[in-house]
């Protein structure tokens, strides 16, 4: 029955996740008209769920039993309140800001709730503080590598696109490379950690899809182009179409890295169901936890994500699409490499970096300080926030059940 | 967190405030060169002046924006004090034409040979031009961003930038000739009008400067 409740409450932060979060992976296809906000919404549900399926689970594992240590609790059922416990602080966190419009991440709220708990049942001995410091680390770092992956990806296409003498002819030739290395990242990845192949195998299947989808686009690229009097213009319809690409690519890590604020938790109920003890290391989490976290995520955008798709549509309007490729680029690589490595960050500040990095390659003119000023002060409140909450639940559902 | 596009991206771009902003100068100097016109074939000119002083407005309106937006900017595409520098200078071309329109409104000249009227009316034509070219070089600075500032589009902006400097060299000239063949007929011409004439004359060729410094300053800000 716990269990159960325990789903169904991580099933609604999932379904949070997809309704408030996803919008900013396909806000720049959508605000350039690449791409209707239903489309968009069909399309990202997808991949939000593919992403979370094929790479979540590394990151699911961290938080759900990466940053505490469960094994000093000797009642299984106390970890299941403590699971409990952080996914509704963290929802309630979640909420709140939500209402007062700060752009706090879902991420560090779960790792706050999950913090909380773990103070409370066991103190501090039982955080794993050079791991939480890592994450911690990983939330300074992550904007930093997406404004810089941003930069470079948008001084690439300065250097080879826009400063050429004819651009269109330029991103004829450099748009399908980008598109070819977009997906011999992933599936060079996925075949190394979700496949556990070698090196050498995984840059062979790498290799493959980079000459496969370096063609097709090359070919698609070329049949649609449109000629314009203004070859920048030009150049621009070409990447507003490659950007429906890059915008699935962020998607696509959100998934991957975000499905486990929701479904942390669940598997570390699941692992406890399955051990009978809080001996759970070396239990690997099952396909289908990420499978209901996606679902949850593909849910969120499909019934509620597509609006907020659609405010995004007519408001986005210096945003233009080689600069929102670069941002996406950006973004989407520091997300899905964070992932990989097991470190959940949030989406929004990469993005915040990602923006900035093309800002500093004088590619967009940005960065409203006030955002900011919000993202420095939601750092400091919703950790010890979700955190505070979490630990006075855990209390209260260990004391009176 | 929903849109944080929205939040880090100003809804409207400082650049297309400030190309709204010239626009509104060339639809100002075009009125300007027709109320010039009828002014010196004795016609009234108040209504020429209502339509400055909503164009004004309106311009006034823009300044005020690109103020606020960019006080929040932190990564510009230009220097601010520059940006704001043009902004100021052009701001002052649309002023600089209604004071030119008041003072047709305030003073009706007789006596005025047609050689000077015709003068006038070359001045105003050729102030009225650069004022068109200050916009299109200003209007360029789009694709300028656009390309990532691409050498080539900057090479074709100094040539633009060149016809303004050109034009305002010719304007100086023709300014200095009228205000000599003004001082000239200070026997023959009311007194009144002679220095009336040539503050109109003054406020044309500040005019003519004020796009030069707009220029002169897309020149730094390009070359960055």
């Amino acid at each position: 029955m716990i269990t159960l409740f325990a789903i169904a409450i991580g099933m609604f932060m999932a379904f949070a996740i997809g309704a408030n979060d996803v919008a900013n992976g396909m806000a720049t296809a959508v605000g350039a008209k690449a791409i209707t906000p239903k489309q968009a919404a069909l399309l990202a549900s997808f991949l939000e769920f593919l992403g979370a399926v094929m790479f979540g689970a590394t990151v699911t594992k961290t938080i759900a039993n990466g940053i505490v240590s469960i094994e000093h609790i000797q009642d299984p059922k106390l970890v299941i309140y403590g699971a409990i416990s952080a996914l509704l602080a963290a929802g309630a966190w979640v909420m709140l800001a939500t209402v007062f419009g700060m752009p706090v991440s879902t991420t560090h709220s779960i790792i706050g709730g999950v913090v909380g708990f773990g103070l409370v049942s066991g103190g501090m001995k039982v955080v794993y503080w050079s791991k939480l410091f890592k994450i911690v680390l990983s939330w300074f770092i992550s904007p930093v590598v997406g404004g810089f992956f941003a930069f470079f990806v948008f001084k690439i296409l300065t250097l080879t696109i826009l400063h050429r003498q004819s651009p269109l002819k330029a991103s004829k030739k450099v748009a399908p490379v980008m598109i070819g290395f977009t997906f011999f990242l992933i599936s060079f990845l996925f075949s190394v950690k979700t496949l556990k192949k070698d090196y050498g195998t995984s840059l062979f299947f790498g290799v493959v899809f980079f000459v496969i989808s370096w063609l097709l686009s090359y070919v698609l690229i070329k049949r649609y182009s449109k000629k314009n009097h203004n070859e920048y213009d030009a150049v621009e319809g070409i990447f507003r179409k490659v950007q429906v690409m890059t915008s699935a690519y962020v998607c696509f890590s959100h998934g991957a890295n975000d499905v486990a604020n929701a479904v942390g938790p669940i598997a570390l109920i699941y692992m406890i169901n399955k051990a009978h003890t809080t001996q759970v290391s070396s239990i690997e989490i099952p396909k289908y936890i990420l499978f209901v976290g996606g679902l949850g995520i593909a849910l969120g955008v499909l019934l509620y994500g597509y609006k907020v798709m659609q405010t995004i549509g007519h408001d986005i309007t210096e945003l233009n699409n080689t600069r929102g490729f670069s941002i996406d680029f950006g973004t989407a690589t520091t997300v899905l490499l964070s992932s990989i490595f097991g470190f959940p960050i949030s989406t929004t500040h990469t993005v915040v970096g990602a923006v900035t990095g093309v800002g500093l390659a004088r590619g967009i003119e940005v960065v409203n300080i006030d955002v900011l000023k919000d993202i420095l002060m939601s750092w400091f409140i919703t950790v010890p926030f979700s955190a505070g909450v979490s630990a006075i639940l855990y209390l209260t559902l260990s004391t009176f059940f | 967190m929903a849109n944080i596009f929205n939040k880090l991206i100003p809804y409207k771009s400082p650049l297309e405030l400030l190309l709204e902003h010239t626009k509104l100068c060339v639809e100002a100097s075009d009125i300007m060169k027709e109320a010039v016109s009828k002014y010196f074939a004795g016609e009234e000119v108040a209504d020429f002046s209502t339509q400055i002083d909503t164009l004004e407005d309106k311009a006034d309106h823009i300044k005020l924006r690109v103020r606020e937006i960019y006080s929040k900017l932190k990564w510009t595409y230009f220097s601010k004090t520059d940006f704001l520098d043009i902004l100021h200078n052009v701001d002052s071309i649309i002023d600089l034409v209604d004071d030119v329109l008041k003072m047709l409104t305030m003073n009706k000249v007789e006596n005025t040979s047609e050689d000077i009227k015709n003068d006038i009316v070359i001045l105003t034509n050729l102030v009225t031009e650069s004022v068109r070219h200050m916009n299109d070089t200003t209007q360029e600075l789009r694709t300028i961003v656009e390309s990532a500032f691409a050498p080539k589009e900057i090479s074709t902006e100094d040539e633009k930038i060149d016809i303004v400097e050109k034009e305002e060299h010719s304007s100086d000239i023709l300014g200095l000739s009228i205000g000599k063949k003004l001082f000239a007929k200070k026997y023959e011409m009311n007194p009144v009008d002679i220095m009336f004439l040539n503050s109109v004359v003054v406020l044309l060729m500040r005019i003519e400067d004020r796009a030069k410094n707009v220029v002169e300053r897309i020149r730094m800000i390009t070359h960055m």
